[in-house]
């Protein structure tokens, strides 16, 4: 208890030293905390549900943004085809009234395969027969009704089926991936659920499910679950699959999937984009935790063995009257628990408070508050340990062997000097990768918003089926949009919102649209005053007009003209040119080459685009109106009563300006630069904490080195030179050893951060900011020099 | 009238401020010429160790006047006072003082670091000589941790006189030896005394202190009177300050 009371002394004795070591091992303990509760879900190759341990690979179809979408059955249906595939299971997803308990709601139904629920070994059904015949309910879901659902029936609606509520989806399968889940239902279900309405009359029963049938198969409603036989793996799938449907059958249709590039992924996972960017953030942590790891140890090591040095008599004199080495263990570590203890708590809540927001923020996680405690038992003992053994080390190199010895002495002294230089080149380093990274983070942060080519302020607002209105329109009169532009010249339209167009793609080719190397670019139909309006320029030719298309210098790229000049006036073939109300029967020709636009947000600007008159098209299920701030009112109005005269079922509403648009979609990088600058600053700053300490314990320790170079003769510069020179060599050490993690790993950066770039004038900056903080760290003991006598100095008070 | 090569007027320490003021040095006055060979002595806490790092440069006198080599070194810079600590003045301490990572030699050719235009032979020559001087230079490469107390002094004393300076300050140089050591380390004082060198010397055995040619005693920081030295009567008067 002495013991312990006295390490509480220790610890006040220094208290901004003290301070420095908690914080930093409160930090450590939460970051350990995290990154272990992290680990299990963010490693695990299928969703935690899934008990089978053959090999699975996840299919689904390329979306603009990269991630996985959605594929259709009668795509996914090829695989089967392929050697190596076992079977495929579906998953799928469609929003569809029901009835239940006299009440009609909408509810998101997840279709399963019942294979993949036998996988999952969570829902208890005998057979697939008794299966068709049940659902199950999320028990958010149940929760709007008043009484318990189980054993009733529940209708849907569109095919008129009544089905028994069997029992509740259990808790792991509310989120299934993209998807969140009210009622889990037997995928062979779907087709009934497709709704199809024509305009006059009824069709035949026959004819019409046949459609249905059809139409079921085609929508792009369904992720497939490819099961492999032994051998195979997901590259040779990859290999076979084909790039796009053969359209067979006597009844096919064309949907926009059929241009989409399939989507594999190893494993069952029905959201990877979602966890591949956890996973990076996964590593950062874990990066984070080995570097902050290594600093506490170190510093806690040089901390503890100059204070032991100090009281190696002390300790020399126990050992003499009869202590043995274990009671001065036990001593040592009852004068540490203080420090575990703060450190440990102070860790232990910064820990629930980040586990609270991650829980909140991604609940896709599946984090159990079991996992919890247990990463933060493992944290405590860890930290524990790591207290510990940084008393315990030095005490063994401080007492081996003889007792008495000198050279012994002037050996562990030796071994401090090389602890606190090891110590001093590590905080260097630690703060020079994680200025560099936040530097880097920050500079394609910044440059990726201040090269936004276009005018950020003009509001964007859509004109949209009334949602509310029970007869439901679903294709914008094309009257109004036409009346809508030319009422107001500093009024543009395009079919869909600029930064996140819900694009339809196309293959085009200079020579012929089917050649094997046309190029796949997104389609988007705007006005022909919209680049004006946005504030584009165009690097060649002019705007859109009949028959005549303007491409980015993305596409241009892409059909290999050598400068934007060249293409102006060629003629193309565009697969799709349908799509965009042209003319197949006519040629087609490039008008204007634009510079690349922020569509699908800032770090998508190269997506290749081909932009057509507006129009042409004749039909849209909705279109976007651009306009000046200033135009704003008057716009609102005048279209307002457009609406109301024409067609009172649309609506118009606001989508906000271009830049509030990108913005959200920058709302993940601004988050993760947040972090890790925030992260940056509290390293940094507990490295150049750790390396003042340091120098000045060292400098101290010198003292009379000092006080007798001052008697020989030795001026201030000499000491200024000698404090400095001797940071030198950590210095240079330090910083070449950065430039070499970062020359290795600029890669891995990349691939960590999509948003990282480096270069040279990021690395001088960061050695400068390093310098300062060393040249900081040497004024103190340095004034601290100079102010006392040399006397004094020599006699070491 | 003949100039000092030292001489202080009035000179006083304070240490601490307020009620823990004490008065280390009060209205010391004295002076030395070249060539003297004057013991400093006196019951411990007298003020002799504070003297002599004031008379060494090693600390500021709180009021009074001092000129060493007719400069007053209230007017000196910081500079100025390293550039006479290096050429005129060498140190040796009762612990030694070497430090303790340099070899030998490396301590010994310590001053000549700070002292522009000496070429590394120039200086590992000059440093040799020395050791040679106080017969030691066959451990030029050994660690002082490897020296016994005796050989650490004259490998101390090399030191200081690597650089001929003009005054020699030793505090206690003897005090952590045995009667032999002792002894060997003072015929070397005198030796270099009788070379030319002037030295102040603070000791607290009187036999040694009596073989000096002047003898200062303190107590409670002042001068109390001086002795004629009982042996070796030389050029110098008897009594001065
Ligand atoms: N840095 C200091 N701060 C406060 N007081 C000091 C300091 N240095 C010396 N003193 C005081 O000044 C007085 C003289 O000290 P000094 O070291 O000169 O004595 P000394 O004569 O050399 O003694 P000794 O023979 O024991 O070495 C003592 O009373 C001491 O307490
Ligand atoms: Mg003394």
């Amino acid at each position: 208890m002495f013991d312990i009371i006295f390490g509480y002394r220790l610890l006040l004795k220094n208290k901004i030293q003290s301070l420095v070591i908690m914080s930093g091992l409160a930090l450590l303990c939460a970051i350990l905390v995290v990154v272990s509760a992290l680990t299990p879900s963010i490693l695990s190759q299928k969703p935690t549900w899934i008990n089978s341990e053959s090999r699975h690979v996840t299919v689904g179809v390329t979306g603009h943004d990269q991630r996985m979408q959605p594929s259709s059955i009668a795509r996914l249906e090829q695989l089967q085809q392929l050697p190596g595939v076992a079977n495929i299971s579906y998953l799928g997803q469609i929003n569809t009234p029901v009835r239940v308990a006299g009440k009609t709601v909408t509810a998101s139904i997840i279709l399963i395969d019942f294979q993949l629920l036998q996988k999952s070994n969570l829902v208890k059904s005998t057979n697939d027969i008794h299966f068709q015949q049940q659902v199950y309910i999320s028990k958010d879901f149940a929760r709007q009704f008043s009484h318990a659902l189980p054993g009733e029936y529940l209708t849907l609606e569109e095919s008129n089926l009544a089905l028994e509520v069997a029992g509740y989806l259990p808790d792991s399968l509310h989120n299934i991936g993209i998807w969140q889940a009210d009622i889990l239902l037997s995928v062979r279900h779907f087709s009934g659920l497709v709704k199809v309405n024509f305009a006059n009359g009824k069709l035949e029963t026959a004819l019409l499910n046949r459609i249905k049938n059809q139409l079921a198969r085609e929508m792009p409603s369904f992720i497939g679950i490819a099961e492999l036989t032994s051998g195979y793996t997901m590259a040779d799938i990859a290999a076979h699959t084909p790039d796009k449907r053969e359209n067979t059958g006597n009844l096919s249709l064309s949907t926009n999937i059929d241009n989409l590039a399939p989507y594999f992924f190893p494993g069952i996972e029905f959201a990877p984009e979602a966890k591949k960017q956890l996973l990076r953030q996964w590593w950062l942590l874990l990066i984070l935790a080995i570097s902050f790891a290594v600093m506490n140890s170190l510093n806690l090591l040089t901390m503890n063995f100059s204070k032991l040095l100090e009281r190696t008599t002390e300790l020399r004199l126990r050992l003499s009257v009869g202590a043995h080495y274990t009671d001065i263990m036990r001593q040592l570590a009852a004068e540490n628990l203080c420090l575990i203890a703060i450190s440990g708590a102070l860790g232990l809540a910064l820990a629930a408070g980040t586990f609270w927001l991650t829980q909140n923020m991604l609940p896709e996680l599946h984090l159990s508050s079991g996992i919890m405690i247990f990463a933060m038992l493992l944290a405590v003992v860890l930290i524990g340990t790591l207290v510990l053994l940084s008393a315990w080390l030095p005490m063994f190199s401080i007492l081996r062997d003889n007792l008495f010895n000198r050279s012994k002495s002037q050996q562990s002294t030796l071994i401090g000097r090389w602890l606190s230089k090891i110590n001093v080149t590590f905080q260097i380093l630690v703060a020079g990768v994680v200025l560099s990274l936040a530097c880097g983070i920050f500079s394609a942060q910044w440059l990726s918003l201040s090269n936004i080519n276009l005018d950020t302020s003009i509001q964007q607002w859509s004109v949209i089926p009334d949602q509310t209105s029970g007869e439901r329109k679903h294709l914008l009169p094309k009257t109004l949009w036409q009346q809508l532009q030319s009422e107001n010249a500093q009024v543009a339209l395009s079919q869909d919102n600029t930064i996140k167009p819900d694009s339809l793609t196309s293959e085009i080719s200079l020579y012929s649209p089917d050649e094997p190397t046309a190029n796949l670019v997104n389609l988007l139909s705007v006005s022909s005053n919209y680049f004006q309006l946005l504030g584009v320029s165009f690097l060649s030719g002019t705007s859109v007009a009949e028959q005549r298309v303007v491409i980015n210098n993305a596409a241009a790229h892409l059909l290999g003209f050598p400068n934007p000049d060249a293409a102006i006036n060629q003629r193309l073939f565009i697969r799709n040119a349908y799509l965009l109300g042209l003319n197949e029967q006519e040629p087609i020709f490039i008008a204007g080459i634009i510079e690349n636009l922020p569509h699908f947000g800032t770090l998508n600007k190269h997506t290749p685009m081909l932009y057509a008159d507006i129009a042409m098209l004749k039909q849209t299920p909705a279109v976007t109106v651009l306009v000046n701030p200033a135009e704003q009112h008057t716009l609102y109005n005048g279209v307002n009563s457009l609406i109301t005269a024409n067609d009172p079922y649309w609506s118009l509403n606001f989508d906000g300006s271009i830049q509030q648009q990108l913005q959200y979609e920058n709302r993940y990088l601004n988050q993760l630069t947040l972090v890790a600058l925030t992260l940056a600053t509290l390293l940094s700053a507990l490295a150049g904490f750790s390396l003042y300490y340091q120098i000045n314990a060292d400098a101290l320790q010198q003292q009379t080195r000092f006080g007798i170079m001052i008697a020989v003769g030795a001026s201030g510069l000499h000491i200024l030179k000698l404090l400095m020179s001797s940071l030198a060599s950590a210095f240079i050490v330090a910083v070449s050893l950065l430039a070499v993690l970062l020359l290795i790993f600029q890669a891995s950066f990349r691939v960590l951060f999509t948003e990282y770039s480096v270069s040279l004038l990021q690395l001088l900056v960061v050695i400068a900011m390093l310098s300062i903080i060393m040249v900081l760290s040497c004024i103190k003991p340095f004034i601290k020099t100079l102010h006392n006598s040399a006397a004094s100095l020599i006699r070491g008070s | 009238m003949a100039d000092y090569l030292l001489k202080t007027e009035n000179l006083s320490k304070v240490f601490g401020k307020g009620s823990a003021q004490t008065y280390a040095l009060n209205d010391i006055s004295l002076h030395v010429e070249t060539g003297d060979f004057i013991a400093i002595t006196g019951p411990s806490g007298c003020g002799k160790s504070t003297l002599l790092s004031i008379l060494g440069l090693l600390d500021n006198p709180t009021s009074g006047d001092y000129r060493l080599c007719n400069r007053n070194i209230r007017q000196l810079s910081n500079y100025q006072k390293s550039h006479l600590r290096n050429r005129s003045l060498g140190w040796i301490f009762q612990n030694f003082n070497l430090i303790c990572d340099m070899t030998v030699l490396e301590n010994v050719m310590l001053p000549l670091r700070y002292t522009k235009g000496i070429s590394a032979a120039q200086m590992k020559k000059s440093a040799i000589e020395c050791l040679q001087q106080v017969s030691i230079a066959d451990k030029a490469n050994s660690l002082p941790s490897e020296l016994s107390g005796g050989q650490q002094q004259r490998v101390a004393i090399a030191r200081a006189i690597v650089q001929h300076p003009d005054i020699l300050l030793a505090d206690e140089p003897t005090g952590s030896l045995d009667s032999e050591n002792a002894e060997q380390i003072f015929q070397l004082l005198q030796k270099l005394n009788i070379g030319g060198m002037t030295i102040l010397l603070v000791t607290h055995a009187r036999e040694l202190a009596e073989r000096c040619n002047r003898i200062i005693r303190m107590k409670d920081g002042q001068l109390c009177d001086t002795e004629p030295m009982s042996v070796a009567p030389d050029h110098n008067s008897l009594y001065r300050a």
